[in-house]
C-alpha cells in the first residue's frame, strides 16, 4: 500500500478542492460567454483587498494589474466596444435604440474549457490550472452578414482559497487561432503578410490591427506590457508553464506578472532566483 | 445556512455528484449518439407531473409532451432510415427496420465545463453543460455535417435511490452547416431520393415561445443560461423548467 501524505479527512477536502476549481473556472467560461464580466469580477475573483491588489489578467501583450485596471480593460472596454458594434444596426434601423438593452445584438460568444489540467498545492491554499478553449464568435452586421470565427486558445489561472472559498487571483486568456468559419484551413495564409497585422494564428504581438475587434476585445492596452503568449512561437515556450504538482505558491511560477508565463528559457534562466 | 457536513457526508455528496455527470453522459449518448429515443423517458425522467423539456422553439410540459418529443425523434429517425436503406440497397437492403435505425446519420455532442450544485436537503440538483456538438443531419439534400454549440440545463430530482431529469433546457446557441460561414443558407440541391423529409413535420411543444434563438447577424444577445448557486432547498432557487 502506498504512503499515505494526507489523512483521510484532508483527502476528502482535497477531492472537493479540486471540484470546486473545475467549478469556478467553468463559471467563468460561463460569465465569458455572456458578457456578465462584472458578476464575474464580482462573484469569482478574489475578494479581499491584499489579494484585489495582486490580482492580474493576463492577455497576449501583456497583464493587466489589480482590479481596477483589470475592470476597465474586462468590463468597460468590453462595454464600449458592444456600443460600437450595436451602433450600425441603430443606423440602420432606428427603431434599435443605442442603449444597454439592445447591446450583443449579431454577437456569438462561445467559449468552454476542455482538457483541464489541475493541481491543489500540498499545502491547500492555492491552486494551478490550464484548459484549452474551442471558441465560436461572430461579429454580425445589419446586412446579415457576419465576422464568423473558430477562436482557440489557452487559459492559465492562479486561484487562492479565500474563507474556504476558491476564487480566481491571476488569470490569463491567450489568444491562439482566430479561424475564419467556412474558410479551408489549408488556403488561409499563416500570416496575411509576414510580419502583418492578423494571420491564422490571430493577433502578432506589436502589430495590432486596430480595426480588427477581436484584437482589440482580447488585448487593449495592457498595465505590464510584455509578450505572455506569442502565436508566432506556437506553444513550445509554454511547455515550462503548466502546471505541475507543487507544495505551494512560488510567486517565480506565478501566472501573474512577477512570473515567467510566455518567457523562453534563456531569459528564464537570466532571472536571479 | 447549511451546517457543516462532515467527511462521510462529503464523500456521499461527491458520489451522488459523479452520478450525476454519469447520468447527463449517459442521457446525451444513448440519446443521440446511441439511437435510444425509445427508452429515454422511461429511463431517465420523473414521474413528477411537472417535467418539462425546453428547446429554442418552446417547452414540452408534462410526461405525455416529453414523450411526444421523444417519439418525435424515433418516428424522423425511423424514416431517415428507410429513406437511407432504400438509396443504399447493396449495403442495407437485407436489414430490418430495427436493424437498419439510425444508420447514416449521427449527433455526437460533447459535455463540456459542468457546474453543479446538489441542494443541501440532498432531494434535488441542478447543473449546467456546454454541448460542443458535430452532428451529420438527413436533409432533402442528403447528409450535410452541421456545428452545434449549445447549452444544456436541468434540474434533477432524487427518486428511488437514483438522479431522475425533472426539468430539462437545451438550447442551441449555434447550429449551421461546416464549411460555410455561419450566416449563410447553403442552397444544396435536393435528392429526390430524401424527398419526403420534406413532409415530416415533428411534433411542436405545447407550450410555444422563443426560448433561445440560434446564432444570425441580428439576434438580439442571448446570454448562457444562468449557473446554479448553491441552495438549501428547490423552493429557494429558480426553476430550469416553466
Amino acid at each position: 500500500m502506498a504512503k499515505q501524505f494526507f489523512t483521510d479527512d484532508e483527502l476528502v477536502e482535497r477531492l472537493w478542492d479540486y471540484e470546486n476549481v473545475k467549478q469556478v473556472m467553468a463559471k467563468h467560461f460561463y460569465c465569458y460567454a455572456g458578457d456578465l464580466r462584472r458578476q464575474e469580477l464580482t462573484d469569482l475573483w478574489v475578494k479581499l483587498p491584499q489579494n484585489r491588489r495582486f490580482a492580474s489578467l493576463g492577455v497576449n501583450t501583456g497583464f493587466y494589474t489589480g482590479m481596477d485596471d483589470i475592470s476597465n480593460y474586462y468590463v468597460v472596454q468590453l462595454n464600449e466596444l458592444r456600443y460600437e458594434q450595436l451602433k450600425p444596426y441603430c443606423d440602420a434601423d432606428p427603431a434599435i435604440g443605442l442603449n444597454k438593452f439592445n447591446l450583443g445584438r449579431g454577437i456569438l460568444n462561445n467559449n468552454a474549457a476542455y482538457s483541464p489540467l489541475l493541481y491543489i498545492a500540498e499545502d491547500g491554499k492555492t491552486a494551478r490550472y490550464m484548459c484549452y478553449v474551442q471558441g465560436v464568435r461572430a461579429v454580425g452586421n445589419p446586412d446579415g452578414t457576419a465576422d464568423c470565427r473558430f477562436m482557440f486558445g489557452l487559459v492559465y489561472a492562479d486561484l487562492l482559497k479565500e474563507k474556504g472559498e476558491w476564487k480566481i487571483w491571476h488569470l490569463i486568456i491567450t489568444n491562439d487561432h482566430a479561424i475564419p468559419a467556412g474558410k479551408d484551413y489549408a488556403e488561409y495564409p499563416m500570416w496575411k503578410d509576414e510580419f502583418g497585422t492578423t494571420g491564422q494564428n490571430g493577433p502578432l504581438l506589436g502589430h495590432v490591427d486596430p480595426n480588427n475587434s477581436y484584437t482589440r476585445d482580447e488585448l487593449g492596452t495592457p498595465t505590464v506590457e510584455r509578450t505572455v503568449y506569442d502565436p508566432f512561437f506556437g506553444w513550445q515556450y509554454l511547455y515550462q508553464d503548466m502546471p505541475h504538482p507543487y507544495y505551494s505558491f512560488n510567486p517565480n511560477y506565478s501566472y501573474g506578472p512577477e512570473g515567467c508565463m510566455g518567457m523562453p528559457y534563456y531569459e528564464r534562466e537570466r532571472r536571479d532566483y | 445556512m447549511s451546517r457543516q457536513l462532515s467527511s462521510e457526508e462529503l464523500l456521499t455528496k461527491w458520489e451522488k455528484r459523479r452520478a450525476l455527470q454519469n447520468l447527463m453522459v449517459r442521457f446525451f449518448s444513448e440519446d443521440y449518439l446511441l439511437r435510444r429515443e425509445n427508452k429515454m423517458y422511461d429511463t431517465y425522467w420523473s414521474t413528477a407531473a411537472d417535467v418539462c423539456l425546453g428547446v429554442n422553439q418552446g417547452y414540452y410540459q408534462g410526461a405525455d409532451a416529453v414523450q411526444r418529443y421523444y417519439k418525435g425523434i424515433e418516428d424522423r429517425t425511423r424514416l431517415e432510415s428507410a429513406l437511407i436503406q432504400k438509396k443504399y440497397p447493396d449495403k442495407l437492403g437485407t436489414l430490418s427496420e430495427d436493424e437498419v435505425y439510425g444508420t447514416g446519420i449521427m449527433d455526437m455532442k460533447s459535455l463540456v465545463a459542468p457546474v453543479i450544485e446538489i441542494a443541501a436537503d440532498d432531494a434535488t440538483a441542478k447543473g449546467i453543460w456546454t454541448i460542443h456538438g458535430m452532428n451529420t443531419k438527413l436533409t432533402p439534400a442528403g447528409q450535410v455535417s452541421y456545428w452545434e454549440r449549445a447549452y444544456v440545463a436541468a434540474d434533477f430530482v432524487w427518486e428511488d435511490n437514483q438522479w431522475k431529469v425533472w426539468h430539462l433546457l437545451y438550447v442551441q446557441d449555434l447550429d449551421a452547416p461546416s464549411a460555410y460561414d455561419w450566416t449563410e443558407t447553403p442552397d444544396f440541391a435536393a435528392d429526390p431520393a430524401y424527398a419526403a423529409l420534406a413532409d415530416f413535420r415533428f411534433p411542436e411543444p405545447n407550450v410555444k415561445m422563443t426560448v433561445y434563438e440560434t446564432y444570425s447577424a441580428n439576434r438580439p444577445f442571448y446570454a448562457p443560461p444562468a449557473y446554479p448557486v448553491p441552495y438549501e432547498t428547490f423552493a429557494e432557487t429558480f426553476s430550469y423548467g416553466l
